[in-house]
């Protein structure tokens, strides 16, 4: 499945960051990112962030999959 | 089947599909075996028969199929030739050679469409396969989708630029990044079209020499390879013949 998901980063390091996803932790790629801060909501595709978005985004691609 | 083909080309497979694997999406939780294997340098016959890689693509839900379809109608008998290798994942002719009903059996029952997708749906499909649908990762990706709702929608938008295979001209090298300028995916006057020339960055962690100014593809912001001309023209080609198809359900 070619998707995306929005996580929050929860933990931050050297081009890579803990995020949460599925009340899991997990670890991501950062480097095509830069600028991060905990707290922060990603756009993620495997373990490669993707692009920073804003939390709003990130509900509303949430409920999308809900919906679907 | 010929696996010791010295035509094989399954290390380009799985630098097309090494992305879309990690944490096993699209195929087998097998992403680590799959590095090593793009990292071992050796050559693709080799690798067709120590047979681990052959068995990892294999079993890719979405790729495998594709790659029998396009192997069967050219009379191929290996799915890792290099022919059908770049005809999926670049484009060549030998999409022009697929059976329409064929094709449309493998949507429907091969990759389950008729069970995932609604009646309408599945019968917009058949229409684009008597549209001139083909096997090319790009008609899988612009015309089947069901991810966020409408194509308008930024996200879905974004996703399918992602998820194509894209290709532009390096302009500076990073630490594990090459910086490239590449047409985006946009959504214009309500179709789906290239917008104009931009940067992205995008992650250089596959072996393989590149340096400024050379052509690459890439699949979900990570580098694939060096391109030559002529695959630069078969990938251009063959993406915006699916673009086009997908904007006919756009009316």
């Amino acid at each position: 499945m070619c998707i995306t998901f929005p996580v929050k980063i929860i933990e931050i390091g050297e081009g890579r960051a803990i995020v949460e996803r599925n009340d899991k932790n997990i670890e991501v790629k950062t480097s095509l990112v830069p600028d991060l801060n905990i707290g922060d909501w990603l756009l993620i595709h495997a373990d490669l962030a993707l692009k920073k978005i804003t939390s709003e985004e990130a509900e509303e691609i949430k409920k999308y999959y809900q919906d679907l | 089947m010929n696996l010791v083909s010295k035509n094989n080309s399954i290390v380009d497979c799985a630098r097309y599909a090494f992305r879309p694997n990690e944490l096993a999406y699209c195929g087998p939780d097998k992403n680590k075996e799959l590095l090593q294997y793009i990292e071992s340098g050796l050559p693709s016959e080799a690798l067709v028969k120590d047979g681990g890689l052959k068995d990892i693509l294999s079993k890719f839900e979405t790729l495998s199929p594709y790659l029998r379809l396009i192997a069967n109608s050219n009379k191929e008998n290996n799915i890792f030739s290099k022919e059908i290798i770049q005809s999926y994942w670049i484009g060549s002719d030998k999409l022009l050679n697929i059976n329409k009903a064929r094709f449309y059996e493998h949507l429907a029952e091969g990759l389950m469409l008729k069970k995932k997708l609604s009646k309408e749906e599945l019968s917009i499909v058949k229409d684009k396969v008597h549209e001139g649908a083909n096997p090319h990762h790009s008609f899988h990706v612009f015309n089947i989708w069901r991810r966020t709702g409408y194509v308008e929608n930024p996200h879905t938008l974004f996703t399918m630029d992602e998820c194509r295979i894209g290709w532009g001209v390096v302009i500076e090298m990073g630490n594990n990044i090459l910086k490239v300028l590449y047409k985006p995916l946009v959504f214009q006057k309500g179709r789906l079209a290239f917008g104009d020339v931009v940067e992205k960055q995008i992650l250089y962690n596959l072996p393989g020499e590149v340096k400024v100014g050379d052509w690459v593809s890439f699949h979900w912001s990570s580098y694939c390879e060096v391109l030559t001309e002529d695959k630069i023209y078969n990938l251009k080609k063959w993406t915006i013949i699916n673009i086009n198809l997908a904007n006919k359900s756009y009316k």
